[in-house]
């Protein structure tokens, strides 16, 4: 547990839309718990932060929220990726793909050297 | 387009916060529960698995607050909070936001109702194609004394022929017609227009057509052909039920068939705002003559780009240039008849002189507009006085004016907008009054508030909501919280008064300024309605009877007979008939001497004077139908007497009859067919004069014709006449007893219009009584409140020298001396306020000259009266005030303040 690590600024969007779009439809601590469990339990998530990161994707239409009941028979509010979101999921996931290949290549110049 | 959804979401999210914390805290609720579930399925107890959700969790509270600030509006969440604000004050002070709205709601209702019927009457173009390149074309005849006439056909023609400045030009005139159906007559009013008419206007038909230039076509005039008729959209509804083939229906006029050929659009109202069918009627090429009659009247749609003096100054080249191009055109003639175009928009031909009234009610009820918001600043100066100790303290508590300012704006806004909606809803009831047939207004229909009008209510609150707001704001964020303990003092205390000051002012201003112009109305009003008629009105009935052309000849039996049958009706004193009344229009004019002004004809049945109660002052009028068959005798009016025989009697005097162009009227003798001179009038009595034109018009010269037998030539006798019923009590019960027995006399009769004498009378009055009645309401108003102004300005100035008073008093000094020196505080307000009134009132009485009668704009009299009595009752106010100032008890207040 010393060793978790905090979300990277910014990234908390597109991990909740990798997660949804992996997923399906999730309900908030499913959510958090997927996170965590992708990450090996090594993201140290504050799982309240999540709300307002959902709510902002949700204004942006990203995502959609709507009320249904969980396993437990609980209501809880479930999550969705809209299309918009996938698009951005798209966009995002190439971005970020693109920004970690340009930052190994500067790592791995240094190691040959 | 995203964003903007999610600016809707987030405005949402601020006007539904509370649910939305409700859904955010519900959603967190579960989230933990599952949490906990989890946690107690790994083992742990109830208490620890809570626990231990909740240290995943994190802090719930920010992670609302974090929630909260992303879906906010920071700007929207303030005026939320503000408006929220504003309607908890006003609800613990209902009283307060119910008076101020009041008051401007009803202040700028009259001012909205007058400026919509300004722009509705006077600024709005007519709604006709082109509009303002419509004018109406008038002629003045220098040498026959007419004025402001219409035209003649030879000069008609001649425009149409030669004129370049103008695209099209049509004629018509106004009519009557009787209407016969198998259920009985009714009279409609309508026009004889030529085809020409409707294409300067631009008009188009609902159904059918509108005439064309083959309808009237010379030479078309066959057995077959039955003259065209348009209807009004309101007449084929209420008639012909809206019947979509009404083209080619052939109906009865007067004697005649007429088809009706289309159906103009609802909302087409001219000649007349009621005109209902449209005639067709071309005048005759051939027998145009320069001077033949002007009574047809001519519009046009003039060039675009040119004006009506561009207009006018061809058409009187033309006039010039006539000579030996229009029948009867000789130089000898144009310049003997000195004849000169008049061009003018047609609005104001429309619109005639109601401008003289409108403008200035207008622009006195915007006075009432700024009293309006003058005494809604003053209610909220005392509201922000009462409120000083809160906005000081939040101020204290590090509140930024800025928010204080916008509380204020809120609470005004929230006053304003009230008002605003309230006025329209007022204007609307004021203009439905307007567009009631009493006022008679040209355009009533077109009456409505319209967009630009709620705008400006608009514009106007926020203006208003702004001023309120300032004035609140100033008073509420001022000084600071050491001020409060002891009462206001010092620079602060002094400002609040000289504001007090200038609102009192400029509200007796105001009220100076209104009463000034009520003043002069009612005077108006008084010295019109003193003018001795020449009749007397009370209790008299007009009814308008029509006998059909068809049975012209027995005119003189015919009515005489209908006059006989109802002097037997109970109740009814005397009866009698004319072919016009007083103070109408009068249809027959004729020149009695070569050159000479047109003198108005009234044909009478014996009796008229009796009935009307016209003094009979010389001679003696005939009495029965059959007079000696060489005679025709007339009585004159005593204007008319004077005219003809200034130093002796004018009975016995003989008046030539001569025709509208001034020559010796002629006739073919009825035995051998000879053209012979017209029998010449002869007088037989003079008759008292009464105002015939209009109550501001001298009385006129008029020659009283009986309708006896021998008739008088078949063309000029009237079949339109008045029967006139005077009655013994109120002219209602008789009228049905009347209309019963018309058409027993002689099927040909019809009874359109009945009014009471009474009525015409009222009619020539109700502008001035009208502006008189809302100056008067006006003026009550503001100097009621500025009464009460000068009121709390001394009862203010008494609470806060309290102390001062106490000491004097100790001292010695005497209660009226106290009374005296509270009393003067009002003094310099007053009397600035008395002088701004004066000043404006000076300048603001030019707009009423016009229509002011018997007294001047700047009357010395009616100055001083104003403001003496303004003075006597701001006195008084002061001086009911003042009397607190002797009830001061000088033992108990310096008790008071030495604890």
């Amino acid at each position: 547990m010393g060793n978790r690590q905090e979300v990277v600024r910014g990234t908390l969007g597109l991990i909740i839309l990798r997660t949804l779009d992996t997923m399906g439809p999730l309900h908030g601590y499913r959510l958090a718990r997927r996170i965590e469990q992708i990450s090996g339990d090594r993201l140290a998530l504050n799982q309240g932060s999540l709300y307002p990161a959902l709510l902002k994707l949700e204004l942006e239409g990203a995502i959609r929220a709507y009320w249904d009941a969980s396993e437990s028979g609980r209501r809880v509010k479930v999550y969705a990726l809209t299309r918009r979101g996938r698009t951005r999921l798209r966009q995002e996931t190439a971005a970020w793909r693109s920004t970690t290949d340009l930052i190994a290549r500067f790592f791995a110049s240094g190691e040959t050297q | 387009m995203w964003d903007l959804h999610a600016n809707w979401r987030r405005v949402r999210g601020v006007l539904f916060s509370r649910s939305a914390d409700e859904d955010l805290r519900e959603a967190i609720g579960g989230h933990l529960e599952e949490a906990q579930d989890e946690y107690m399925r790994r083992g742990y107890s109830p208490v620890d698995a809570r626990r231990a959700a909740l240290r995943d969790f994190g802090g719930v509270t920010q992670a609302i607050e974090a929630h909260r600030d992303l879906r906010s509006l920071p700007w929207l969440e303030a005026a939320r909070r503000d408006i929220n604000q504003a309607v908890r004050v006003m609800s613990r002070k209902p009283a307060f936001f119910l008076a101020t709205s009041l008051v401007l709601a009803l202040s700028s209702a009259v001012a909205l109702a007058s400026f919509s019927a300004v722009h509705g009457i006077l600024l709005r173009p007519l709604p006709y194609v082109h509009a303002n390149r419509l004018v109406s074309i008038k002629h003045d005849v220098g040498g026959r004394q007419l004025s402001d006439v219409g035209i003649s056909s030879g000069l008609y023609f001649h425009y149409r022929g030669n004129a370049r400045t103008v695209e099209e030009i049509g004629s018509y005139d106004n009519r009557a017609f009787t209407l016969q159906t198998p259920e009985g007559n009714a009279r409609l009013t309508g026009a004889s227009v030529d085809a020409a008419f409707f294409r300067v206007l631009g008009a188009t038909a609902v159904a059918g057509r509108l005439f064309t230039d083959e309808d009237g076509a010379p030479g078309f005039m066959n057995l077959r052909w039955t003259i065209p008729i348009v209807i009004s959209h309101g007449l084929w509804v209420q008639r012909f039920g809206r019947d979509p083939t009404i083209e080619g229906r052939i109906v009865t006029l007067g004697d005649n068939q007429r088809v009706i050929v289309g159906v103009l659009p609802e909302g087409f109202a001219f000649p007349r705002p009621d005109t209902q069918v449209w005639m067709l009627m071309e005048m005759s090429e051939r027998s145009a003559q320069l001077a033949s009659s002007f009574s047809r009247r001519a519009l046009a749609r003039v060039r675009a780009g040119l004006s009506t003096s561009d207009v006018a100054a061809e058409l009187n080249h033309l006039i010039g240039s006539s000579a030996g191009r229009v029948s009867g055109a000789t130089p000898e003639a144009i310049n003997e008849l000195r004849i000169s175009a008049l061009v003018s928009p047609l609005k104001d031909e429309v619109v005639g002189d109601v401008g003289r009234v409108l403008w200035p009610l207008a622009l006195s009820m915007s006075a009432l507009v700024l009293m309006g918001t003058l005494n809604a600043g003053a209610l909220f100066l005392v509201h922000a006085e009462q409120r000083r100790h809160e906005g000081l303290v939040r101020l204290a508590m590090g509140a930024r004016p800025v928010q204080v300012r916008r509380m204020c704006l809120a609470e005004a806004a929230m006053v304003t907008l009230t008002a605003a909606a309230a006025s329209v809803w007022f204007a609307n009831v004021i203009l439905q009054g307007f567009r009631s047939p009493l006022f008679e207004l040209p355009r009533a229909s077109e009456l409505s508030i319209d967009w630009r009008m709620l705008v400006g209510a608009l514009l106007l609150a926020v203006i208003q909501a702004v001023c309120l707001a300032g004035a609140s704001a100033r008073r509420m964020a001022s000084g600071d919280l050491s001020c409060l303990g002891s009462g206001a003092r010092g620079t602060d205390n002094r400002r609040a008064v000289r504001s007090g000051n200038v609102l009192l002012a400029g509200q007796i201003g105001v009220a100076v300024c209104l009463l000034v112009f009520a003043a002069l109305m009612g005077t108006t009003y008084h010295n019109l309605t003193r003018i001795p008629l020449g009749f007397s009105p009370t209790d008299v009935v007009a009814l308008d009877v029509t006998l059909s052309n068809r049975l012209a000849d027995r005119h003189s039996t015919t009515f005489q007979e209908l006059i006989d049958r109802l002097e037997l009706l109970p109740g009814v004193q005397s009866a009698s008939a004319v072919s016009s009344l007083p103070l109408s229009v009068t249809e027959h004019l004729f020149p009695i001497e070569p050159a000479g002004e047109p003198v108005a004809f009234k044909f009478f049945v014996p009796g008229y004077f009796e009935t009307m109660g016209i003094a009979i002052l010389e001679g003696s009028v005939p009495a029965t139908r059959n007079v000696a068959s060489d005679k025709r005798p007339v009585v004159i009016s005593r204007t008319l007497a004077r005219r003809l025989s200034p130093e002796k009697t004018a009975v016995g005097n003989i008046i030539p009859r001569l025709g509208r162009d001034g020559a010796l009227l002629t006739l073919p003798n009825h035995k051998d067919g000879r053209v012979e001179a017209v029998e010449p009038f002869s007088v037989v009595a003079v008759a008292d004069d009464v105002r015939d034109s209009s109550l501001r018009q001298a009385p006129s010269p008029i020659v009283y014709v009986p309708v006896t037998t021998p008739p008088v030539e078949r063309s000029i006798v009237p079949t339109n006449m008045v029967v006139l019923l005077r009655t013994a009590g109120p002219p209602s019960l008789t009228v049905e007893a009347a209309r019963r027995e018309v058409p027993a006399v002689s099927p040909g009769l019809t009874v359109g219009q009945v009014r009471t004498l009474d009525e015409l009378v009222a009619r020539e009055t109700w502008r001035e009584a009208s502006l008189a009645m809302a100056l008067a309401f006006g003026a009550t108003a503001s100097g009621v409140l500025a009464l009460v102004g000068i009121y709390s300005t001394v009862a203010a100035i008494t609470r806060r020298r309290w102390h001062e008073i106490a000491i004097r008093r100790a001292l010695g000094a005497k209660p009226a001396e106290m009374m005296a020196m509270v009393s003067l505080g009002s003094l310099r307000p007053t009397l600035l306020g008395l002088s701004l009134g004066t000043v404006g009132a000076l300048a603001g009485t030019r707009a009423l000259s016009s229509i002011l009668y018997g007294i001047g704009p700047t009357d010395f009299g009616t100055y001083v009266m104003v403001l003496c009595v303004f003075l006597a009752a701001g006195a008084l106010a002061a001086a009911v005030a003042a009397l607190q100032a002797t009830r001061c008890d000088p033992a108990a207040t310096l008790r008071r303040i030495s604890a």
